[in-house]
C-alpha cells in the first residue's frame, strides 16, 4: 500500500508563487513543502529533505523546469521522484510536451490555492507505488 | 492551521500583491522603453516575456484574474520576437503597446 503523501519539493523562482504554494500545501493540504528558488538548491536539498513528489515551475531563469527534471533523474534520490509540472502556458501541445518528458502531471496556473493541496494529493493517488 | 487561517493568510498575501502591482508593470515598461529605444540589447526582450509571464501565472492566483489575462495576451504576442531574439518592427511596436496599455488599465 502506498503511503500517503507528506513531502513535496517545490521549485519556482517566482516568490509570489513560492510562498502561496507553500502556504497552502502546508496550512490547508498538511503538507510538509521544501520550497526552493531554483534547481540548483533544489539539488542541494534533495537527499536531506527526501521528498516524495516534486513540483517544478516551468519557466525559470538559468534552468527551466524540464532542465531541473532532467538533473534530478541523474541523482540516486530523484532518479524515481515524481515529478508535476507548474505552469502558466496551458495550450494543450505544450501539456502533453510536459508530459511526454516524464511528468506524472501537469497542473496550470493560475491556480485557486484552496484547492491547490487536493490537485496535488489526486496526481499522487494515481501514482504507482514504488 | 485550518482552512481559514489559511484565508486569512491569502487575504493579505493578496492585498500585498496588489500593493506591489504597479512597480511590477513599471518594470515591464521599463524594458519595453529600453528595447524600443534601442538602450536595451534585443536578448532582453525573454526578459520582457518572462516578466509578463510571471504576471500571468501569477495575477490570477491573487484574484486579479483581468490582469493575468491581459499579461498573457502580451506575453504570447512576444514569442515569435523572443524565439529569433527579434525587436519587433515599428507597426507590431505599436500593437504591443496597446496590449500593455490594456494591461494597465485592467490593474489600475
Amino acid at each position: 500500500m502506498k503511503r500517503p503523501l507528506q513531502r513535496v519539493l517545490l521549485v519556482e523562482d517566482n516568490p509570489d508563487i513560492r510562498t502561496i504554494v507553500k502556504a497552502a500545501l502546508e496550512m490547508v493540504g498538511g503538507l510538509e513543502v521544501r520550497a526552493c528558488a531554483s534547481g540548483a538548491e533544489a539539488f542541494k536539498a534533495l537527499e536531506e529533505f527526501d521528498p516524495q513528489l516534486a513540483l517544478l515551475d516551468v519557466m525559470m531563469p538559468d534552468m527551466d523546469g524540464p532542465g531541473v527534471l532532467a538533473g534530478l533523474r541523474v541523482l540516486p534520490a530523484g532518479v524515481n521522484l515524481p515529478v508535476v509540472f507548474l505552469t502558466a502556458k496551458t495550450a494543450t501541445a505544450e501539456l502533453e510536451r510536459l508530459r511526454a518528458l516524464g511528468a506524472v502531471g501537469v497542473l496550470t496556473k493560475p491556480f485557486d490555492p484552496m484547492t491547490l493541496h487536493q490537485q496535488v494529493k489526486d496526481v499522487w493517488e494515481r501514482v504507482p507505488p514504488a | 492551521m485550518t482552512a481559514e487561517a489559511f484565508k486569512r493568510q491569502l487575504e493579505a498575501l493578496a492585498a500585498d500583491y496588489r500593493r506591489d502591482l504597479p512597480e511590477k508593470l513599471a518594470q515591464i515598461d521599463s524594458i519595453w522603453r529600453d528595447l524600443m529605444h534601442g538602450a536595451a540589447q534585443p536578448d532582453r526582450i525573454t526578459e520582457l516575456q518572462r516578466e509578463l509571464h510571471s504576471l500571468a501565472g501569477s495575477a490570477g492566483t491573487f484574484g486579479v484574474a483581468g490582469v493575468s489575462e491581459a499579461a498573457a495576451k502580451a506575453e504570447s504576442f512576444l514569442d515569435p520576437y523572443c524565439a529569433r531574439r527579434k525587436i519587433p518592427g515599428l507597426a507590431e511596436q505599436a500593437k504591443f503597446t496597446t496590449l500593455l496599455d490594456a494591461l494597465r488599465r485592467t490593474a489600475s
